[in-house]
């Protein structure tokens, strides 16, 4: 008798008690933070950890207030009319009323400069009173005079009118744009008689991803609980089989969450993925473990001889179980060089979640199997059928292995040709699916009112002086120019239209230009810096006047094309402003664009320490190192397959789908150490015995416990995030790909390949 | 010999006269009893004081600011406010209005020939002052000394002085120091009244 058979003797018989009496108490200790799990109320985790970038937007916000304007636009083809106006005004005015509210800007507030006899002169844009022809035509006028306005406040096909609410700057639990939010959708349903209504902005994107998020942990655990269980009801067709996994799968969740949440963390869309993930690992080792019982009782012992045997058997499997829960912690850790924190945290958890419901198979399963009766075992149908299924494939594989190696790498090569067609690209309202009401708001506001992603610059003087040279406009004039060359930017807002309306104004011209003297520059500064434009100056201008900010509005392009475009812009500024300037990207789009920029990087970093962790594990276990390259065939080949899928199917690589090679290859790699074990231990038989015994032992649980995570997995798919639904697709489909692998691939190659057992090795 | 001595002397004369006639030196009496900078301390353009002269009573508004225009056109627009075309006080108020306009002109253009281009404020005086005979509206491009809360004439060119009707005067003087001192319509007279007889604080 081994020592580990000694303590799992131990554990069977009087430690049995002790044991749950720890586990119920642990549960019990854990429940507590479980239940006050959150979900985060922004998006703040899955941006990169970038103290330079933060610090940007802080200072940003400090100097320019809120910049997460929400957006409405309302549509209707008598927009024109005195009742569309009135419409537009009175929605202005009931937005205005609405607590949260700083300010809203419509074509109803907005205010135009006009030349009167002392200069400039506001005006409303829209004149006060019925909105009759004579109003129309001066509107249409004021409109063409005022392009600001074109695109933002009214569409060019003039019938759809942006309503810009400005919330007020508050964070944290004071942040009043969840609940208004609510309200101001709540108030747009009143009206959806009157016109067609949309209501996005990113202060939507971060309340909606929250919502779905607790709508997804709503729908999508009871969904995977469901599939479990049928699914093991099926296999095994005995409640025990359903009821044992069941319990170390909840127990595994509510340890993994509960010290998820005792470390202070909230819920995001990333980590969302936690809790259907770690049920479906938690399943694995239960599998194993149950299936070793029924082994027992299926091979003709008697229930004396089976409970004798079974601290034996659990003693077996401790060592690949404990393995393949190391292979899929590492993969899972290895994230871990992720610099967004959702996905290390998904990371680090996960491998928590993996131990843990290492532990708890380990505890559970063999205890609770201790108190019950050994079963008469038959098999059923499912079981015969797997189990000529699996001769079928045995044989394949011991008859044509060359074959079999050469359509794998077939199929690899036509994989790794549509690798390169694999982009980083990150559309945050790209996540939602396109039925989700944000994400048919957003395409609307885009299309009719122009760019919903704001890309910030702030512009300063590298000596610490005041923007207050003609150069210093007309330099960020210049930059205005190069980036409205670019059809991803619909928009441009800075202090220049304000300065060229002012000036226009002053001199009585036509033409919007620029302030051709100091003194004019001076004097239309001054005047946007009084009571009636400081409200507007001061969201491009800070009183000082040493800073400039230009907020650039992209298409709803993804983090792909707006790479490209900061690149150019990047290049452009330097030419522009030289060294006497500082201009700072910055903004919540621009962290995404950057975090985007490093995904190809993550993705081979993290998967390059999977495969070396991993490699190495193997290695301990196997002593072989010809064993250990030949385990990594059929688990490389499925992670090429999907990244050509990924490829082929134009799925961008994002935060949730650059954790798949990683991921995947942790969990794949479960298999394959099954399978070597096993034939390590049949290797004495020769290489093609070793493989058909293999294969038509082992085959069973490996089919069992892939069937079980890739249908686990797929029921994520019912998710709301893109990401975290072709994350569950494809490491679904890999594990496929990857079971494919090992009752193929591998035999295949270890009748090639496979060195006969020399005399006197283990 | 005698000649052109006498006529150099006479052309100095004149000279001296014609050069000196629009530069005012500020009476020495004049005691600024109250003042007030407008719109608020934080964004300073302009600054209102109550000035008793010997007999005369002022209200002086001095403006001096970047904007000079804008502050005008608020001036402007208050006063066709005050005086709509049926009042008493149009014709008054269309004048004032008129000289109001030339006088932001004049100072504009001295602006732009400035010695000192780093000095942004243009500067203008508008007095309201009453006294036992007459009222009376005047415009000075000033030269100024000390800073707002303590602004201090030191010399000013008259632009324009015209005598005004009594009324229109006596409402305009009110209205300043009503709007710039925060004060109703009584308290505003009482305050003037009371500098008038002879109060100092």
């Amino acid at each position: 008798m081994t020592r580990l058979e000694g303590i799992v003797r131990w554990g069977l018989g009087p430690g049995r008690w002790p044991l749950l009496a720890a586990v119920l108490l642990v549960t019990l200790g854990l429940a507590g933070p479980l239940a006050g799990l959150r979900v985060e109320g922004d998006t703040s985790s899955m941006t990169a950890v970038n103290p330079d970038q933060q610090a940007a937007q802080e200072r940003l916000r400090r100097m320019f207030g809120n910049d997460e304007a929400l957006l409405v636009s309302l549509t209707s083809p008598q927009l024109l009319s005195v009742e569309g106006m009135a419409l537009v005004r009175e929605l202005t005015q009931r937005i205005a009323a609405l607590p949260g509210v700083a300010r809203v800007l419509s074509l109803t507030t907005a205010r135009q400069l006009v030349s009167g006899r002392y200069g400039a002169e506001p005006r409303p844009l829209v004149a006060n009173g019925p909105f009759g022809q004579a109003a129309q035509r001066e509107f249409l006028r004021a409109v063409k005079a005022n392009p600001q306005y074109q695109g933002l406040l009214i569409s060019g096909d003039l019938q759809t009118a942006g309503l810009v609410i400005q919330p007020v700057a508050a964070a944290g639990r004071d942040n009043p744009v969840p609940a208004l939010i609510q309200r101001l959708r709540g108030l747009l349903r009143d009206y959806h008689e009157r016109g067609e209504l949309h209501l996005t902005g990113v202060g939507v994107q971060k309340n909606d991803v929250a919502e779905y998020i607790r709508r997804d942990q709503r729908t999508v655990l009871p969904l995977v609980v469901t599939v479990l269980a049928l699914l093991l009801g099926w296999l095994f067709r005995r409640p025990g089989g359903v009821l044992f996994p069941l319990l170390v799968t909840g127990v595994s969740l509510l340890w993994t969450m509960g010290l998820f949440a005792w470390c202070g963390l909230e819920m995001n869309t990333i980590s969302a993925l936690l809790p259907p993930v770690v049920m479906i690992l938690s399943v694995s080792h239960s599998v194993h473990l149950y299936h070793g019982w029924l082994q027992l009782a299926a091979t003709g012992n008697s229930p004396e001889q089976a409970r004798e045997l079974w601290p034996g058997r659990v003693a077996e499997l401790v060592v690949p179980c404990s393995f393949t829960a190391l292979t899929t912690g590492l993969g899972l850790l290895s994230l871990w060089v992720s610099p967004i924190p959702a996905v290390r945290q998904f990371g680090l958890f996960g491998a928590l979640g993996v131990a843990v419901s290492l532990v708890l198979s380990l505890l559970l399963v063999p205890i609770g199997l201790s108190f019950c009766a050994v079963p008469k075992v038959r098999l059923g149908s499912a079981q015969g059928l797997l189990g000529r299924l699996l001769a079928r494939v045995a044989a394949t594989s011991l008859q044509r292995p060359r074959t079999i190696m050469s359509v794998a790498l077939l199929l690899l090569l036509l994989a790794a040709a549509a690798l390169p067609r694999l982009q980083n690209n990150t559309r945050l309202v790209g996540f939602f699916r396109a039925t989700a009401p944000l994400a048919r708001d957003t395409a609307f506001i885009d299309e009719h009112l122009g760019g919903v992603n704001a890309l910030e610059f702030m512009l300063s003087r590298t000596d610490q002086g005041t923007l207050d040279q003609l150069g210093d406009y007309q330099r960020l004039e210049h930059f205005e120019k190069r980036a409205l060359q670019h059809p991803e930017i619909a928009k441009a807002f800075s202090i220049l239209p304000l300065l060229r309306q002012v000036q226009r104004a002053e001199t009585g011209s036509t033409e919007l230009q620029l302030p051709t003297t100091v003194d004019d520059l001076h004097y239309d500064l001054e005047l946007l810096a009084t009571a009636d434009g400081r409200d507007q100056a001061g969201q491009f201008l800070t009183p000082d006047r040493k800073t400039a900010r230009m907020t650039l509005l992209f298409h709803d392009v993804g983090s792909h094309s707006a790479l490209r475009v900061v690149r150019d812009l990047d290049w452009s500024a330097r030419e522009i402003f030289g060294s006497a300037y500082r201009l700072v990207p910055t903004g919540s789009y621009y962290q995404v664009i950057l975090d985007s920029a490093q995904l190809v990087n993550t993705m081979l970093k993290s998967f390059g320490l999977s495969l070396l962790t991993v490699m190495l594990a193997i290695l301990v276990l196997l002593r072989s190192v010809r064993l250990t390259l030949l385990a990594m065939i059929p688990n490389l080949i499925p992670i090429v397959w999907t990244l050509g899928v990924m490829g082929a199917l134009g799925i961008d690589l994002s935060s949730g789908t650059v954790m798949i090679g990683a991921v995947a290859f942790g969990l794949a790699v479960d298999d394959t150490i099954h399978y070597l074990v096993c034939y390590r231990r049949l290797q004495g038989l020769g290489a093609r015995k070793a493989v058909q015994a293999t294969t038509t032992g082992i085959g069973r649980a490996l089919l069992i416990t892939t069937l079980v995570l890739v249908l686990g997995f797929w029921t994520g798919c019912l998710g709301s995030f893109k990401p975290t639904i072709y994350f569950s697709f494809l490491v679904g489909g890999t594990l496929l790909g990857a079971l494919v692998c090992d009752l193929l691939v591998l035999p295949a190659s270890l009748v090639l390949w496979a060195r006969p057992l020399r005399e006197g090795a283990p | 010999m005698k000649r052109p001595l006498l006529l150099v002397i006479l052309a100095f004369s004149w000279a001296q006269v014609c050069w000196a006639a629009p530069l005012r030196a500020v009476a020495p009496a004049e005691q600024v009893v109250r003042r007030v900078v407008v719109p608020a301390a934080e964004q300073p353009q302009a600054e209102v004081q109550i000035v008793r002269r010997g007999p005369e009573l002022l209200v002086r508004t001095i403006i001096f600011s970047p904007i000079l225009r804008r502050v005008v056109a608020a001036i402007d627009a208050k006063e066709a406010k005050r005086w709509p075309e049926e009042s008493a006080g149009f014709v008054e108020s269309q004048r004032y209005r008129e000289q109001l306009y030339a006088a932001t002109e004049t100072v504009r253009q001295r602006f732009a020939e400035r010695p000192d281009p780093a000095q942004n404020r243009q500067a203008l005086v508008i007095e309201f002052l009453r006294n036992k005979t007459e009222r009376r509206i005047s415009l000075l491009l000033p030269q100024l000394a000390g800073e707002f809360g303590s602004l201090r004439i030191r010399t000013a060119e008259l632009l324009q002085s015209w005598r005004s009707r009594g009324d229109y005067v006596d409402e305009n003087m009110l209205e300043i120091v009503q709007d710039s001192f925060h004060l109703d319509h009584s308290a505003a007279a009482a305050l003037l009244a009371a500098i008038a007889g002879g109060e100092t604080r």
